[in-house]
């Protein structure tokens, strides 16, 4: 996933220590109510991947996806609704009652980070406190799954969805939504391009990689060399905008080096082909983490070109997020 | 207690159990007693560890120290999400004056700590948020840091009384969505006789224990000696062709008296309760000197993405009598995985009382209906816990080709199965105890069991299949054992490969018809005429009643001249049970009795 922080058209860059944020939905073996526990949930870690902390939870409350926002306070997606920790991973609350249930992604508006929005089985919540309180904001979707959600970087209250039936644009922080393409698919997954403002990319079940080059306003099939039409994850090397990634059903990592128009597979190494998350470390875009569906953890170093095992055997990689 | 000596003690009770008469309140509440302390008696002196032998010792005041030390051994390491709030809250209501103050400490850690998940369903969500509610009782006023969730007491207290809320009224206005379950019956039973014995807000005291008597009434309406009449919305193998092997009918022995006595957990916290059934609700149970037809409205469980309608109605159709029932829903996926769209169930030759059909249909469409993970990793998901889900073999499963149209006895299934498909076939299952399954002249299928009949006129060419013994070594899509066995010896499956194809059923008893040879008479002069081209799937028939009925595939059904409307199904309409679509009230009659349960007023009313 791509981050980058930004003000009034300005980007910046921030140099940091890289984090990388894993949520591990679930462990191959383990079904639900059963009389094993897996250790799943969020792991983080700071170097790259040598070691990873487990930060949550002792339980199974499945968790889809994990985001920081810029006042560093942590936020889940989970089986469990939106969790949040304002003390990096110690202690967490459950910030949705019980209406909100499946959350399956949560981004936080990166000037404001008590603004943050969550994509549900059930469609958009929405948060301007914190996780105080939720509200639903559904209105204008012909179907309200969600499964992902990328909130403009230079114009915050202009919202994507990725839904069931096509992608979703709100130009008032969700308040109403218009479906602006790839009508009656499935998206899975939405992101923009961390450098090119205009730039967005959205994966789809079995109809490959959309672009939009013009904010959003039209999209169309960038699928050439891309078998696997099924994609779920979109990465972005921020010090090279040619260079994108993405993570497919059946197919493993491909690579674009032209800014999207032409794909080609990496997986040399890469033992389970259902990659569903993907993450380039921001301060060190030769590397790539790859999470599979049951496969676990995989690192490349070069760029995707070799991949191995890094951690969570058999386990669902569902998120991958860094800063 | 040796496994002989408990199941010989089993055998005597399923003995008495079948006899289970009519009696007076004073009597049913004896003979509930010792019910109640027998389904308990092994648990109190079991040395394996678990809650449930726990909770008995603490209920019964009995080696209160082996109760203790299990207790603080299970939660060092609590697991099974809501499977495992639901007793270890049970046991804490059953134990907290007795246990010593480390267990009570253990227990406390534990809600702290351990975080449970909430689950996806109905049935998890009712006993998540059941249980959490009666913690937040037994330990109020605590801050967010000593909960699992970072919610205060009162918070968890909201929430969870709200969800309960929610859940009772969707139920009492559109119907359950997990409805007529089997073996999901006691988790929603559990709960709600949890919250009746142990809410200290007198409102959900209230609500637990009406709630209760609502789900005890559905299945009562639709029992028949320990059995629940189908379709349902959830049943797994092998209850679903040895029906008194279900969790209902444990809980329809300690209610009804009648079912089997389990040794199963589920059936513990209740007989530990002070929850009683009203009389009217075992009386609907148990009287089966009338038969009658019985209608419901339920609905789909939430569909999440794939449908139109977030929980469209299912309708169900039951014809009961003494001897037999049967009973249909309208076809079509209702509910993922474990659906039962139609059956007939009838009292003779235990275990194996029942013959049904389905298409045993899988796709990652269905499931995608209903669970928010990737369409294409879904059915290895499912197969982890459900193991038969993707066996062409299956007994359990709703299928989008398959429709039904039930008058009284006689009930038509018509199939039109798009090739390509996950199976193109059909099947039937016949059990193996049957005691006449003779393939008439005319096409009929007539079988006796006991004195009840089964016809069934198949449309198309079919084969028989002698089931053989699954392998108990079978392993699933990912390597794990199978849990649940697709085949046992001796049973006959009917399989037809058409995939425009259909059936004709028609039950009748001795009493309704007369010998067996004056039935297969019967059905000898009735039979079917079908078209079945793909699209175009129709049948006309007149039944061994008189009544004719037409039946287009998928919706079109007439009966006498008559257009049926499904949709104006109330959501209970029969003799004994009635309420309306949006109601909020259930009305039950017997006899002179009347029992009114109104959720809008949170009153019982006789």
């Amino acid at each position: 996933m791509c981050l980058l922080v930004a003000s009034a058209g300005v980007e910046l860059l921030q140099a940091r220590q890289d984090t990388i944020y894993m949520s591990v939905l679930n462990s191959h073996k383990h079904r639900l109510g059963a009389l094993d526990n897996p250790t799943v949930g969020l792991f983080v870690t700071t170097d790259a991947g040598a070691t990873w902390n487990h930060k949550g939870w002792r339980g199974y409350i499945r968790t889809f996806y994990t985001e920081a926002g810029s006042d560093g306070t942590l936020w889940s997606a989970c089986g469990n609704g939106v969790l949040r920790s304002t003390d990096r991973g110690n202690s967490w609350r459950v910030t949705t009652g019980w209406q909100i249930t499946e959350a399956l992604k949560i981004k936080i508006e990166a000037l404001k980070p008590a603004v943050a929005y969550a994509a549900t089985a059930y469609g958009v919540f929405k948060t301007e406190n914190g996780g105080e309180t939720w509200k639903e904001e559904n209105k204008g979707f012909l179907k309200p799954f969600v499964s992902d959600i990328v909130i403009d970087r230079l114009h915050p209250n202009r919202l994507f969805a990725a839904s069931e039936d096509g992608v979703y644009l709100s130009t008032n922080g969700g308040t109403g939504w218009l479906r602006v393409g790839i009508d009656g698919k499935g998206v899975r997954t939405i992101a923009q391009h961390p450098v090119i403002k205009d730039l967005f990319f959205a994966g789809t079940e079995d109809e490959g990689i959309f672009v939009s080059r013009d904010g959003g306003k039209s999209w169309n099939a960038t699928n050439s060399g891309l078998i696997h039409l099924t994609v779920y994850c979109i990465a972005c090397d921020r010090s090279n905008p040619d260079i994108l990634y993405v993570g497919t059903h059946g197919g493993g990592v491909y690579r674009s080096s032209d800014g999207g128009k032409s794909w080609s597979p990496r997986v040399k190494g890469l033992s389970n082909l259902v990659v569903h998350s993907l993450v380039v470390l921001p301060s060190n875009s030769s590397v790539l983490f790859a999470g599979t569906l049951n496969g676990g953890l995989f690192k490349s170093s070069d760029g995707g070109e070799h991949w191995s095992f890094n951690s969570q055997e058999e386990a669902q990689v569902w998120g991958l997020w860094a800063k | 207690m040796n496994v002989k000596k408990f199941f010989l003690i089993l055998t005597l009770f399923a003995l008495q159990s079948a006899n289970a008469q009519l009696v007076s309140r004073e009597t049913y509440l004896k003979e509930f007693e010792k019910r109640a302390s027998f389904v308990t008696s092994i648990y109190d002196t079991a040395q394996s560890s678990g809650y449930y032998q726990a909770a008995v010792r603490y209920a019964h005041g009995k080696d209160i120290a082996t109760a203790d030390k299990m207790v603080i051994e299970l939660l060092r390491d609590p697991r099974g999400d809501m499977f495992w709030m639901i007793p270890a809250i049970g046991t804490y209501l059953q134990g907290k004056d007795r246990m010593s103050p480390e267990a009570r400490a253990a227990m406390r850690n534990a809600w702290k700590t351990y975080a449970p998940y909430r689950g996806d369903t109905e049935n998890h969500w009712c006993m998540y948020h059941a249980s959490l509610f009666l913690a937040a009782e037994q330990w109020p006023n605590l801050p967010g840091s000593e909960w699992y969730n970072g919610k205060s007491s009162e918070e968890n207290l909201r929430d969870a009384k709200e969800y309960l809320i929610h859940w009772m009224n969707i139920t009492t206005t559109i119907g359950q969505g997990e409805f007529d379950s089997p073996d999901y019956f006691p988790e929603y039973a559990m709960p709600m006789i949890l919250l009746s014995q142990f809410a200290k807000d007198p409102e959900m005291k209230t609500r637990g224990a009406m709630m209760a008597d609502y789900i005890f009434a559905d299945f009562a309406v639709e029992h028949l000696e320990g059995q629940y009449i189908g379709g349902y919305s959830r049943i797994y193998q092998p209850a679903v062709y040895k029906p008194l092997l279900s969790g209902a009918s444990a809980f329809a022995y300690l209610y009804f008296g009648t079912g089997e006595p389990t040794n199963s957990g589920w059936i513990v916290l209740p007989a530990l309760s002070n929850y009683r059934l009203p009389e009217i609700i075992y009386s609907i149970a148990l009287d089966r000197s009338k038969t009658y037809v019985h209608q419901e409205r339920k609905r789909v469980r939430n569909v999440i993405r794939f449908g139109a309608e977030k929980n469209p109605p299912v309708y169900k159709y039951s014809y009961i009598t003494k001897n037999y029932g049967i009973g249909s829903l309208q076809g079509g996926i209702l509910q993922p995985i474990q659906q039962h769209t139609w059956g007939v169930r009838y009292t003779y030759g235990r275990p194996y009382t029942t013959i049904f059909g389905l298409h045993p249909y899988w796709s990652a469409l269905e499931v995608g209906m209903f669970f928010p993970e990737e369409v294409k990793t879904l059915i290895a998901d499912v197969v982890a816990s459900k193991g038969t889900y993707n066996n062409p073999d299956k007994w359990t499963g709703g299928s989008p080709y398959e429709r039904t149209f039930q008058h009284k006895n006689a009930l038509i299934v018509l199939y039109d199965i798009t090739p390509g498909t996950t199976t193109e076939h059909i099947d039937g299952f016949f059990p193996r105890n049957l005691e006449e399954r003779i393939v008439e002249p005319s096409g009929w299928i007539a079988c006796k069991a006991g004195d009840v009949y089964i016809g069934w006129y198949p449309l198309q060419e079919y084969e028989w299949k002698e089931e053989s013994d699954a392998s108990i070594n079978t392993l699933n899509d990912i390597g794990r054992p199978q849990l649940e066995r697709v085949k046992e010896t001796g049973n006959w499956r009917l399989r037809s490969y058409k995939p425009q194809n259909g059936y004709v059923i028609e039950v009748r008893s001795k009493d309704e018809i007369g010998s067996f040879a004056q039935f297969q008479s019967a059905l000898n002069t009735h039979t079917p005429t079908a078209k079945l081209q793909p699209g175009a799937v129709s049948l006309q028939y007149v039944t061994l009643s008189g009544d004719k009925m037409e039946f287009a595939f998928p919706e079109k059904r007439t009966l006498n001249g008559s257009a049926i409307d499904l949709s104006k199904t109330k959501l209970f309409e029969g003799p004994f049970i009635n309420a309306e679509v949006g109601s909020e009230k259930m009305t039950m009659t017997y006899k002179n009795k009347k029992l009114v349960l109104d959720f809008k007023a949170v009153k019982i009313s006789e």
